[in-house]
């Protein structure tokens, strides 16, 4: 049954199976929350145990389709003549093609590159985040730019320092002197320069 | 009208608009920017601003993003935003014809008309609907809350069971924090920055910014633009002649759809779309350059980047993702939208009116000035653009309540935007039940605590009675057309844009 599966229940049944997970963690964690002598009939965790009990009864749901659907055949299509139907075929495909929405922009490669790319670009952005209360913010976003640009293929170069550099004083004006939003400094201001 | 003037003078709304609608353009040029997008990146930067201010410069930028969809659309034939898609049908053919400009001002004129339109039926609309809520008791706000997560219904895209779930999950993420009758902490986990439970500001971010990077980091790169054809040409008399009536169409059309929970202006364009060619007597030029093809969409989409804030302003119920980040620019300033919205604030909802009149205006100006920007921005190589929006994200999260902890979760959102989007889990239903959650749950109990414990209390109360109704109706309707097209067979092809308007209408909500 599991190797009949399409590409789109295999898909339902992974995400059916962590959501399922999800709502049992869930459960347990609302199990622990502790009674108030100030409760109501519904307390604090009701509701959240009802979240956790709609989710698991969704999620089970989502698996059996998974399972047990079948995609159904195709209806039969009009008559048309080759000419026709080739034409059709190529205005078709060919708006859709140009056609496809932002939300889903052409990919190269596979699924499993596209996440590894995905996780390269959270890395990044962990790195910044554990870097900036040392380094200080004016260091990092810098970093963060030309970490990044790098990362999406600019070669190294004179310009990509430049970029970087003229971006982080950008953003440097922008948050910390216009905004007066007190980023981290890091460790500058101990050296007592 | 004086007063009306004054304020127009004396508050930031003329450059609030302004600013709104360039860089609401801006965004909705960039492929991969939605309009929600947009308007999130500029979510932290309005913490601090006066409050009118903000909610014009939101708002605003919704107005730009939907013109701004359609210029790469015309230039590189990739649209900026999914309601664009059926204005690429046509205006790329006349771009390949030489009348790129031509395309650029029936755009950005028929997207005048339908804004024009939908910030009129806004102003008389909004406020009779909101006057019912002078009524309103716990009993009606729980139920409230539960008509707007049932339009998770309409919203779930292909699947209503995982809509149910995003929506499920949002509800989830809405109980962190202390609960709102008791004061107990829960899922804080003894972390101090959970105690106030996690902003939608964090969840909106990450699922629609920051998941939108980590998918174009594997993204090809789009086609550049050419600068010379990008002038935007007056529509001649003929052409104005020719274009009312598509216009008109797109305006009624989006009128409809924008206040409909889950239409959007992706369903409003390409419904305009195949209206307008019903009713065109050069119906065969459809899809090989008709003027009619670009003015129906683009009067749609605008006229709903207006309507879409009927249901949010007055009930509190966003119906698209943009709105539901316009909620959370409301919900920063410490405005609630809802029923009391015109009680308390209704100054503020003044000045949204005259942001978004001034906005129309903006677009015109705007519009021509900001072309050659904008086709440098779209031509900037990509890398440098994903690292800028990157450090922007970054950036202006760190700003809500400086806090690293803050920017952590909302790349964590991030990452968990990306595998419901690698699962087709949808997002709006989970902003929804985020933003919902605690309005519920609050009211919910608060009612039986008033009603000892009386479940009865929900239907006594006469709006509470009718707003579960009309919430069990769309529940039922949405149900029923899941079913309906879960046991059609794969339809046999049918028109173009018909297609297009089915495929791409299920999809984000802009």
């Amino acid at each position: 049954m599991l190797t009949s599966l399409t590409r789109a229940g295999a898909r339902d049944l992974v995400c059916g199976a962590l959501t399922l997970a999800l709502a049992l963690a869930y459960y347990a964690g609302a199990a622990t929350i502790p009674q108030s002598m100030l409760a109501d009939a519904v307390g604090p965790d009701g509701l959240p145990k009802s979240y956790a009990v709609v989710l698991g009864a969704l999620s089970l749901m989502l698996i059996a389709r998974a399972l047990l659907v079948r995609q159904a055949e195709p209806a039969s299509t009009p008559v048309l003549t080759p000419a026709q139907a080739e034409a059709r075929e190529a205005a078709t495909a060919d708006v859709l093609r140009a056609a496809g929405p932002p939300g889903e922009p052409k990919r190269q490669g596979t699924p499993a590159y596209q996440a590894r790319r995905a996780a390269g670009l959270f890395a990044v952005g962990v790195v910044y985040l554990l870097a900036l209360p040392w380094l200080g913010y004016a260091l990092c976003i810098a970093a963060l730019i030309a970490t990044t640009a790098l990362y999406q293929g600019l070669r190294p170069s004179l310009r990509l320092g430049v970029v970087a550099v003229l971006g982080a004083a950008f953003f440097y004006l922008m948050f910390v002197r216009v905004l007066a939003i007190p980023e981290p400094a890091g460790f500058w201001p101990s050296l007592h320069l | 009208m004086m007063e009306l003037l004054t304020t127009l003078f004396t508050t930031p709304i003329i450059p609030a608009a302004f600013a709104g609608v360039a860089w609401g353009i801006l965004g909705g040029a960039l492929p991969g920017i939605s309009p929600s997008i947009s308007m999130a990146l500029l979510l932290p930067f309005t913490y601090g601003m006066n409050p009118s201010a903000a909610v014009v410069l939101l708002g605003a930028t919704y107005f730009g993003a939907e013109y701004g969809g359609s210029i790469p659309a015309i230039l590189i034939r990739t649209p900026g935003t999914n309601s664009a898609a059926a204005t690429l049908l046509d205006g790329y053919a006349m771009k390949q014809q030489g009348r790129a400009g031509e395309a650029l001002g029936i755009s950005l004129y028929s997207g005048v008309v339908g804004g024009i339109a939908g910030l009129a039926m806004m102003v008389l609309l909004t406020q009779p609907l909101s006057r019912i809520a002078l009524a309103f008791q716990p009993t009606s706000y729980f139920a409230l809350g539960v008509l707007g997560l049932s339009a998770i219904a309409s919203l779930s895209g292909d699947s209503l069971i995982k809509g149910l779930m995003a929506g499920t999950m949002g509800l989830m993420i809405a109980a962190i924090g202390t609960d709102p009758v008791t004061g107990t902490n829960r899922f804080t986990f003894d972390n101090p920055e959970l105690l106030s439970g996690i902003p939608p500001i964090l969840v909106m971010v990450g699922l629609y910014a920051i998941s939108e990077l980590f998918q174009q980091t594997s993204a090809s790169e789009w086609e550049k633009a050419d600068s010379r054809s990008a002038r935007i040409v007056f529509p001649s008399r003929a052409t104005w002649r020719r274009i009312a009536i598509p216009q008109a169409i797109g305006s009624v059309v989006g009128l409809i759809e924008g206040v409909t929970p889950g239409a959007g202006g992706t369903v409003a364009s390409f419904l305009a779309y195949n209206e307008a060619r019903r009713w065109s007597r050069h119906r065969e030029e459809f899809g090989h350059g008709s003027p009619e093809g670009i003015a129906a969409p683009e009067a749609a989409n605008t006229a709903t980047s207006k309507t879409a804030l009927i249901p949010m302003l007055s009930l509190g119920i966003p119906g698209s993702n943009s709105a539901a980040v316009l909620l959370g620019g409301f919900l920063i300033q410490g405005l609630i939208p809802g029923p009391m919205l015109f009680v308390e604030h209704g100054a503020i909802v003044t000045d949204l009116y005259l942001g978004l009149g001034v906005a129309i205006v903006a677009l015109v100006v705007v519009g021509y000035l900001i072309m050659p920007p904008c086709i440098w921005l779209v031509n900037r190589p990509q890398p440098y653009l994903m690292a800028f929006i990157f450090a922007l994200v970054l950036s202006g999260v760190y700003a809500v309540e400086n806090s690293l902890f803050q920017v952590g979760i909302t790349l964590g959102f991030g990452v968990l935007g990306y595998i419901m989007k690698m699962l087709r889990l949808p997002f709006l239903p989970m902003v929804l039940g985020v933003v919902l959650g605690f309005m519920v749950e609050s009211n919910y109990r608060r009612a039986l605590v008033l009603s000892d414990g009386d479940y009865r209390a929900f239907v006594q109360d006469p709006i509470s009675a009718g707003l579960l109704a009309v919430a069990a109706l769309f529940i039922i309707v949405g149900v029923l057309r899941h079913w309906r097209e879960g046991r059609r067979p794969a339809a046999a092809p049918a028109p173009i844009a018909t297609d297009l308007g089915t495929d791409l209408g299920t999809r984000a909500h802009p």
